[in-house]
C-alpha cells in the first residue's frame, strides 16, 4: 500500500498526516511549535513513524503552511504548496459541495471562494491578527482559562458585551475594562468572540460573497464560542471536518499522492535524531543585501535559501567554522 | 560636450515611467544625470511628516542625492491628461523635500500641467532648460530628441520588463529591442538537491517552469512606483516571472482603450493615475490575460477608494470570470505575504485554464 506525507508547519503548530492510496488517514500529530519549528517537525517526524509499522516507506511526501520552503529542505520533500492551495485540496475532495471555506489558524486567517469545486478567489488576513487563534489563547491565558473552557463558557454567556474587536491590543484593554466594571466573565468571553467574528468577516472576507454551504477548518474550528458566533452571524451551518485543524497537512499529503513522485526525496524518519539548526547571515557579494538561511543537519550545509542569485543553493557540503 | 554639473534625479514616483525622457533631455544640454541609490545597506527609511511609503520613498532618495547634484529634478506634477489631475501630493512633492532638506539644494520644480497649453510637457521643460542656462532652440532640440527616443523606449516595454531584472528596466544604455535573451540557464546546483524542490519553484514536479516558455498572461496594474519600485513591492514582478507569468501593464494600452473603459462610469474619476488605473483593470478583466493584479499602497487615498469602486462596479456588470488579486504594500509588508498569494493565485489560475480546456 503506497502511503504520502503531508507536513504543515504553521506559526503556532505542526500538523502531519499520512495517508493511503485511498486518502484514509493512517497516521496524524498535531504538536505545538513552541518557536522552534525545525525541533517541531523533527518530533512530530519521530511521533508518526512511532504509529507506523517500522518497514513503513513513504512514497511521498509535500509541505505547506508558512514553514513550507524550511520544512521541505528538512525532510526532503516532494512537492511545496502554499496553504491555500494546500487547504482547499483537502476539503474538495471532502465536501465536493462547499462553496466556501473558513481557515482559522494560529496567526493567518483565510477565505477561499469555491465554486462548482474550483477555487476563484481568495483572501489572507493583512495588516491584523486579531481573532487568530493565538490571541484567544492569549486571552484565555491571561483569564486563568484553558482553551476548551473558554469556548464552553463563550456559550453560556446570556448578555455578550460589546468589544472593541478591530485590534488585539485595543479588544484586551476592551476586555480589561469590562472586567473591571463587573461584567462576568462569560458575558465578555461571549462578547469577545461576537467581536473577532465581525472582524474576521469585515476584514478578511469583505467583498467576497460568502454563500453556504461554508466549512470551517483551522485550529479555531475546535472554539465552540467562535464557531457558534459565527454561525449566528451567517445565519447558517457551518461544516466542521473532521480532521479540522489537519486540513492544511491533509492537503498536502493529497497532493503530495497526486504529484505521484517516481522516487521520494525523503530523507527518512532517522532525520528526527540528527542535529540540526540554522543559521543567517547577511551576503556581501552585491548590494542586494539578501539575506541568506543556511539549513545545517548532521554538520553538513544541505541547503540555502535567501539569495536572489543563488549562489548559496548548492549542494550538500560540510560545514565550515 | 564639456560636462555643466549634475542633475539629481531621485528614484522615486514618477520617475517609474519618465526617467528615460528625463535623462536624455538633460544629457542633450550636456549634464550629467545622477539618481540615487536604494534605500541603503539598512534599508532606512526616512520618516519625513505622516505620509504613504512612496513619499516617503521620494524624501529618502532625495536626502541621498542633495549632497551630490548641482540640482535635483522634481517637476511639479500637476496633471499628466488633458482633463484629469495629479493626486495632491504630487503638487506639493517639491516643496515637501525643499522643506525636508531644509532648502540646501536647488530644485528645478516647474509645474507640468497638461490641462493648460504653457504648461505642456514642452513648455515646461523649456522652462527648466532656461534655469540651466539653455535657449529656446537648445531645449527644444533637446526635447524633441528625449521624446522621440522616449516613444522607441516605450515600444519595447513589454520585452523589457519580462526580460530583464526589475533594477535594470530603466536603464536606457540597454537598447530596443533588445537583444534576443541568452537561452535559458538549467537550473544551477547539481547531485541530489538539484531535484529537491528549489525555493521558488513552487512545484517541482510537473511545473517548476523556469527557463520554459512562461504559462500565464498576467497583468499586473497599479502606480508606476508601487509596481516597478522594489523598495515598494520586494520585487514582486521577478517572483511572478519565476512562477511562470509574462506581466504585461497599463504602460501599453493607448488612451483610448482606458477611456472606453471609463467612459460610462456614473461618476468621472479626477485622478489621472485612478483614471489609467480603473481603465487598465476593467481593460484586462474583460479578456486577453489569464489574471489581474492591482497592487496598492496601504496609506494611498485614491488607492483606498479605488479598490472598493472597482469591488463594486464589477459586482454591478455581474463579475468577472478572469481572477483578480489585490495585493497592498507599505514598508511593513513582507516577502512571505507575498509569495504565498501570488502562488495560490496562479494556482487558481491553473485550475481555471483547466476546467475551461
Amino acid at each position: 500500500m503506497a502511503l504520502y506525507l503531508g507536513i504543515d508547519v504553521g506559526s503556532i503548530t505542526t500538523k502531519m498526516v499520512v495517508i493511503d492510496e485511498r486518502d484514509e488517514v493512517i497516521a496524524d500529530v498535531y504538536l505545538r511549535n513552541n518557536g522552534r519549528p525545525l525541533e517541531a517537525v523533527q518530533q512530530g517526524l519521530e511521533m508518526i513513524s512511532s504509529r507506523l509499522s517500522r518497514e513503513t516507506i513513504l512514497d511521498g511526501v509535500a509541505t505547506t503552511g508558512s514553514a513550507r520552503h524550511l520544512a521541505a529542505y528538512l525532510v526532503g520533500s516532494d512537492l511545496i504548496k502554499n496553504e491555500i492551495t494546500a487547504h482547499s485540496i483537502a476539503v474538495i475532495d471532502l465536501f465536493p459541495g462547499a462553496k466556501t471555506i473558513f481557515e482559522i489558524g494560529g496567526q493567518d486567517s483565510k477565505v477561499i471562494i469555491l465554486r462548482a469545486g474550483v477555487v476563484v478567489d481568495f483572501a489572507m488576513n493583512t495588516v491584523c491578527a486579531a481573532g487568530t487563534g493565538s490571541f484567544l489563547d492569549q486571552q484565555a491565558a491571561r483569564l486563568g482559562l484553558s482553551i476548551e473552557e473558554f469556548g464552553r463558557l463563550a456559550q453560556r454567556a446570556k448578555h455578550p458585551v460589546r468589544v472593541a474587536g478591530r485590534c488585539t491590543v485595543f479588544a484586551e484593554t476592551d476586555m480589561i475594562h469590562k472586567q473591571q466594571i463587573g461584567h462576568s466573565i462569560e458575558d465578555i468571553i461571549g462578547g469577545l468572540c461576537d467581536s473577532l467574528v465581525q472582524n474576521y468577516l469585515n476584514n478578511v472576507c469583505r467583498g467576497k460573497e460568502i454563500l453556504s454551504p461554508v466549512v470551517f477548518q483551522g485550529g479555531v474550528a475546535a472554539n465552540q464560542g467562535i464557531r457558534k458566533a459565527l454561525e449566528r452571524e451567517l445565519e447558517t451551518e457551518l461544516i466542521i471536518p473532521e480532521h479540522f485543524g489537519l486540513m492544511g497537512a491533509l492537503g498536502a499529503a493529497k497532493l503530495a499522492k497526486r504529484a505521484k513522485p517516481c522516487r521520494t526525496q525523503f530523507k527518512g524518519f532517522e532525520l528526527s535524531r540528527k542535529p540540526c539548526f540554522t543559521r543567517g547571515f547577511e551576503c556581501e557579494e552585491c548590494g542586494n543585501q539578501c539575506e541568506v538561511i543556511e539549513l545545517v543537519v548532521d554538520q553538513q550545509v544541505v541547503a540555502g535559501w535567501g539569495d536572489l542569485c543563488e549562489r548559496y543553493r548548492t549542494s550538500p557540503r560540510p560545514i565550515v567554522g | 560636450m564639456e560636462e555643466k554639473g549634475r542633475i539629481g534625479i531621485p528614484k522615486a514616483l514618477m520617475f517609474y515611467r519618465y526617467f528615460p525622457l528625463w535623462k536624455i533631455f538633460f544629457e542633450e544640454l550636456g549634464w550629467r544625470v545622477i539618481v540615487s541609490n536604494g534605500l541603503g545597506k539598512r534599508g532606512r527609511l526616512i520618516y519625513f511628516e505622516d505620509s504613504c511609503l512612496p513619499m516617503k520613498l521620494l524624501v529618502t532618495h532625495s536626502m541621498d542625492l542633495k549632497d551630490r547634484a548641482d540640482h535635483l529634478f522634481l517637476p511639479r506634477l500637476v496633471s499628466l491628461h488633458r482633463s484629469y489631475i495629479m493626486c495632491p501630493k504630487f503638487r506639493g512633492a517639491p516643496d515637501i523635500v525643499r522643506l525636508a532638506t531644509e532648502g540646501t539644494v536647488s530644485i528645478l520644480d516647474e509645474t507640468i500641467d497638461l490641462r493648460m497649453r504653457e504648461h505642456s510637457m514642452l513648455q515646461s521643460f523649456l522652462r527648466t532648460g532656461k534655469r540651466l542656462g539653455a535657449d529656446e532652440k537648445e531645449g527644444k532640440r533637446a526635447f524633441q530628441k528625449a521624446e522621440r527616443l522616449f516613444t522607441n523606449f516605450q515600444k519595447g516595454w513589454e520585452d523589457r520588463i519580462n526580460q530583464l531584472p526589475t533594477r535594470q528596466f530603466f536603464e536606457i544604455d540597454i537598447p530596443t529591442p533588445l537583444p534576443p535573451p541568452p537561452s535559458p540557464s538549467p537550473v544551477k546546483g547539481g547531485g541530489e538537491l538539484m531535484e529537491s524542490p528549489s525555493f521558488l519553484d513552487v512545484k517541482p514536479v510537473e511545473d517548476g517552469c523556469r527557463g520554459e516558455k512562461p504559462l500565464f498572461r498576467v497583468a499586473f496594474v497599479g502606480h508606476p512606483y508601487n509596481l516597478f519600485d522594489t523598495d515598494v513591492n520586494k520585487d514582486v514582478l521577478s517572483f511572478a516571472k519565476s512562477l511562470g507569468m509574462r506581466i504585461i501593464t497599463p504602460e501599453g494600452l493607448s488612451e483610448k482603450e482606458i477611456d472606453a473603459q471609463v467612459s460610462d462610469l456614473s461618476k468621472e474619476i479626477y485622478w489621472s493615475s485612478g483614471r489609467e488605473i480603473v481603465g487598465s483593470l476593467f481593460h484586462f478583466l474583460s479578456g486577453g490575460v489569464d489574471g489581474v493584479v492591482f497592487l496598492t499602497s496601504f496609506k494611498c487615498g485614491i488607492d483606498a477608494l479605488l479598490q472598493e469602486f472597482v469591488r463594486r462596479r464589477l459586482k454591478v456588470r455581474g463579475g468577472s470570470s478572469i481572477p483578480l488579486l489585490i495585493l497592498s504594500l507599505d514598508e511593513h509588508s513582507g516577502r512571505e505575504g507575498l509569495t504565498t498569494r501570488l502562488e495560490a493565485f496562479r494556482d487558481v489560475m491553473e485550475e481555471r485554464k483547466r476546467s475551461n480546456a
